[in-house]
C-alpha cells in the first residue's frame, strides 16, 4: 500500500523578485515498511520536500497524498488535525518541550488525540521500553543528553500510531554512538513493527543503514536506489 | 514578579495619597470646623456675633427628626482680647452645649489636662492657646469682647480643662465656655451664630446637605464643609485629579512592562510554539492555553501583591508615619497634620486590582493573535 504518493510537486519561492525552485517536479511513492532516506546536498530541496510530504507546507503546484488523503484538499485547521492523527515528526533539534518529563512529552500528543489515561499510560511505557529509555520517564530534556532527547522524540512520534514517520537529520546533531544508538532503534521498529521510515541526512554512515535512497540534486530526483543486499 | 510590584506600588501610593488627604479632612473638619452647618449666609465671610441664625424648639425638633444628621452642636461665637496675668492674645470664645458638643466633636477625648466645663464661669483652652498665656488649671483668664448688638462682654473664667486639637490652627485660639455663660456674657438671649452638624455617612457631606435643603425651611442657611472651606475643598479636589494623573502614569508604566513580558515569553517560546503546532496542536487551542496560563500567573501575581500592600497599607493607617523636624513645623503652620497616613477605603483596593486586571487580561490576549498568524516551519527555524 502507498503510504505516500507526490504527483509533479513543485516548491517556488520568491523573495523580493527573486524566485528559487526549491523542489521541481518531484513524484515518488513511499510504501508501507519503508526504510528510506533523501540525500542530497545543502539546499537542493530535502528539507523542503519533507515539508510538503508531513503537510507542515504547501506544494506551489502538484499533488501530495498521504494514506490516500490529498493534502492540498484540506484547509488549514484540517491540516493540523491531519498531521495529529497520520503523521510522526522528529525534528532536527528542540524536540520537547522542556517544562515536560520525558513521560509526558511522549504523552502530550495522545492527550490532544483525547485517549484514555489508561491507554495513554500503557502506551508511554511501551513506548519509552522500545526506544531503551525507560528509566528516564520522569526527567526533564535538559537531564537528557541529545541522543536520549531523540530517543523520547522517536517515541513520541510514534505514540499516535502515525501511518509513517518524517525526521528531518534527526542525526544532525548527533555524536557517532548515539547517531548509532538511534538508528538501531529506528531499524528494529522498522523491521519488528514495519514501521514506515522517512528521513534526510547528510551523514554517510546513515546512508549506508538505508534500503532506499533518493537523491535530490537542485530540487530534483536525480537517483533512486534500492540498496537490498 | 512584575506584576506583584506593580500591584504593591499602585495600592501603596494610591493608599497614601488618599490616606493623607482624607486625614487632613477629618482633622480641619471634622477636628471642629463640621461637615456641615447652619449659619447666616453673612456669617460664612464675617464670623461677627451679630450674624445669627434661629435656634428654637422647631429647630431643634427638625434636626432631631432627620435620620441622616448624627449630631448638632449649637455654638455662639464671639471675638475679643484673652488675658492671664500680663499676656494676652486675641481668640474666639465659643460658647457650647457641653454634651451636644461631646457628642459631635467628642472633644474630652482631646483633654489632655484637668476636666470639661460642668458650671458657670468655667471654661476649657487649646493647649497651644494655654501655653501662649501661660495659662494652667485654675488660672483665672479675663476675656473682653464685643456681645450682641454692641453691647460689650466681659467675663472672668476659670480654666477646668485643656484640650489639644490637631488642628493647630484652631488650637490656638480655642477657648470653650458654656452655651448659657455664652448668652448672658455676649448677652445673646435668642438664636445662636451656628448649629454645627455630623452626619451618618460624612464622606457624602455636600449630597446631604442637598437633600436636607429640599426639607428646611432656613435652606439657604445650609452649607457643606465644602462650601464653607473652599481652599481645602479645591485641595482635595486637586489631590483628586492628581491620583487619576498619576495612577494613569503609573498604568501606563506597568503596561509597557507587563507587554515587555509578554513579547519576552512569545521570543522565547516560539520555537515550542512552532513545534506543538507542527505535532498537531489547533492554534486555537494553543491560544487558549497561553491565555490561561497568563490569566493565572496575572491572578496569582495580583493577589500575592495584595497580599503584600493590604498589611502594610492597614499597618500605616493604625500608626501613621510622624515627620519631624522643619517640614513638620512648615505642614503645621498650613494647617496639616505632621503624618503620613494611609487610607484603608476599600474601593482603592478594588479599583487598582480592577485596573491591573483589565491590563493583564487585555494583554494576555495578544499572544492569542501572535500564535493564530503563526507558522510552524518558520516559528521552528528562528
Ligand atoms: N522559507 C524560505 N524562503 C525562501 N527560500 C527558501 C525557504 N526555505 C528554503 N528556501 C530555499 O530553498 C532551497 C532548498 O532549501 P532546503 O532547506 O529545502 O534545502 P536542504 O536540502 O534541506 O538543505 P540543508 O541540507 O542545508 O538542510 C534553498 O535554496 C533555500 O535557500
Ligand atoms: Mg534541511
Amino acid at each position: 500500500m502507498n503510504v505516500v504518493e507526490t504527483k509533479n510537486i513543485e516548491k517556488v519561492f520568491r523573495d523580493a523578485d527573486l524566485e528559487v525552485c526549491a523542489v521541481n517536479d518531484v513524484s515518488l511513492t513511499i510504501q508501507e515498511g519503508e526504510f528510506t532516506a533523501v540525500v542530497g546536498p545543502s539546499g537542493s530541496g530535502k528539507t523542503t520536500l519533507l515539508n510538503m510530504i508531513g503537510g507542515l507546507d504547501v506544494p506551489t503546484s502538484g499533488s501530495v497524498k498521504v494514506a490516500s488523503q490529498e493534502l492540498t484538499e484540506l484547509s488549514k485547521n484540517e491540516l493540523i488535525n491531519f498531521r495529529l492523527f497520520n503523521i510522526g515528526f522528529v525534528f532536527q533539534s528542540y524536540n520537547l518541550i522542556p517544562v515536560l518529563t520525558a513521560f509526558e512529552n511522549v504523552e502530550f500528543v495522545m492527550l490532544l488525540q483525547k485517549i484514555s489515561q489508561k491507554e495513554r499510560k500503557q502506551r508511554v511505557e511501551e513506548l519509552l521500553e522500545a526506544v531503551g529509555i525507560p528509566e528516564k520517564a520522569n526527567v526533564r530534556p535538559a537531564q537528557l543528553s541529545g541522543g536520549q532527547q531523540q530517543r523520547v522524540a522517536v517515541a513520541r512520534a510514534l505514540a499516535p500510531k502515525p501511518a509513517f514517520i518524517i525526521a528531518d537529520e534527526p542525526t544532525a546533531n548527533l555524536d557517532s554512538k548515539s547517531t548509532k544508538i538511534l538508528l538501531d532503534i529506528m531499524q528494529k521498529l522498522n523491521e519488528k513493527e514495519g514501521i514506515t521510515f522517512l528521513f534526510s541526512t547528510h551523514d554517510q554512515r546513515v546512508i549506508d543503514r538505508a534500503k532506499r535512497v533518493i537523491t535530490l540534486t537542485d530540487g530534483k530526483i536525480t537517483s533512486d536506489q534500492n540498496m537490498k543486499e | 514578579m512584575m506584576i506583584q510590584f506593580a500591584v504593591v506600588l499602585a495600592t501603596f501610593m494610591a493608599a497614601f495619597r488618599s490616606g493623607i488627604m482624607e486625614s487632613q479632612v477629618a482633622n480641619v473638619v471634622g477636628g471642629f470646623q463640621g461637615y456641615g452647618t447652619i449659619n447666616d449666609t453673612a456669617f460664612i465671610k464675617e464670623p461677627f456675633i451679630d450674624h445669627i441664625v434661629a435656634y428654637d424648639d422647631s429647630t431643634i425638633k427638625y434636626l432631631e427628626s432627620q435620620l441622616q444628621i448624627s449630631a448638632y452642636s449649637p455654638r455662639i461665637i464671639g471675638g475679643g482680647m484673652l488675658t492671664c496675668g500680663d499676656k494676652f492674645k486675641i481668640i474666639r470664645v465659643t460658647g457650647v452645649d457641653p454634651y451636644l458638643e461631646n457628642q459631635l466633636t467628642h472633644l474630652s477625648s482631646a483633654l489632655i489636662e484637668g476636666r470639661m466645663m460642668q458650671n458657670s464661669g468655667e471654661v476649657v483652652l487649646g493647649a497651644r492657646l494655654a501655653q501662649r498665656i501661660k495659662a494652667d488649671i485654675d488660672s483665672t483668664v479675663y476675656f473682653s469682647g464685643l456681645g450682641y448688638h454692641g453691647n460689650s462682654a466681659n467675663m472672668l473664667l476659670r480654666v477646668v480643662g485643656i484640650v489639644k486639637l490637631s488642628n493647630v490652627e484652631e488650637d490656638k485660639r480655642l477657648a470653650l465656655i458654656s452655651l448659657s455663660d455664652a448668652r448672658e456674657g455676649f448677652a445673646l438671649y435668642e438664636g445662636v451664630n451656628q448649629v454645627v452638624l455630623s452626619f451618618n455617612d460624612n464622606t457624602r457631606a455636600l449630597e446631604t446637605v442637598n437633600q436636607l435643603k429640599s426639607t428646611f425651611t432656613q435652606s439657604s442657611q445650609l452649607y457643606a464643609w465644602q462650601e464653607l472651606n473652599e481652599p481645602l475643598y479645591m485641595l482635595v479636589a486637586i489631590n483628586d485629579a492628581a491620583n487619576i494623573i498619576i495612577s494613569a502614569m503609573l498604568y501606563f508604566v506597568i503596561s509597557f512592562g507587563l507587554f515587555g513580558t509578554i513579547l519576552m515569553m512569545l521570543a522565547e517560546r516560539k520555537r515550542e510554539f512552532g513545534m506543538l503546532i507542527a505535532l498537531g496542536m489547533q492554534k486555537s487551542k494553543l491560544g487558549y492555553i497561553v491565555y490561561l496560563e497568563n490569566t493565572l500567573l496575572a491572578l496569582i501575581g495580583t493577589a500575592l501583591g495584595f497580599l503584600i500592600a493590604v498589611p502594610l497599607i492597614f499597618y500605616f493607617n493604625e500608626f501613621p508615619l510622624d515627620i519631624s523636624g522643619q517640614m513638620a513645623e512648615d505642614m503645621e503652620k498650613y494647617g496639616f497634620q505632621a503624618q503620613l497616613r494611609t487610607s484603608v477605603k476599600g474601593i482603592i483596593f478594588l479599583g487598582q486590582a480592577m485596573a491591573i486586571l483589565g491590563i493583564t487580561l487585555l494583554f494576555s490576549s495578544y499572544p492569542i493573535l501572535k500564535i493564530r498568524s503563526m507558522d510552524a516551519v518558520k516559528a521552528m527555524q528562528s
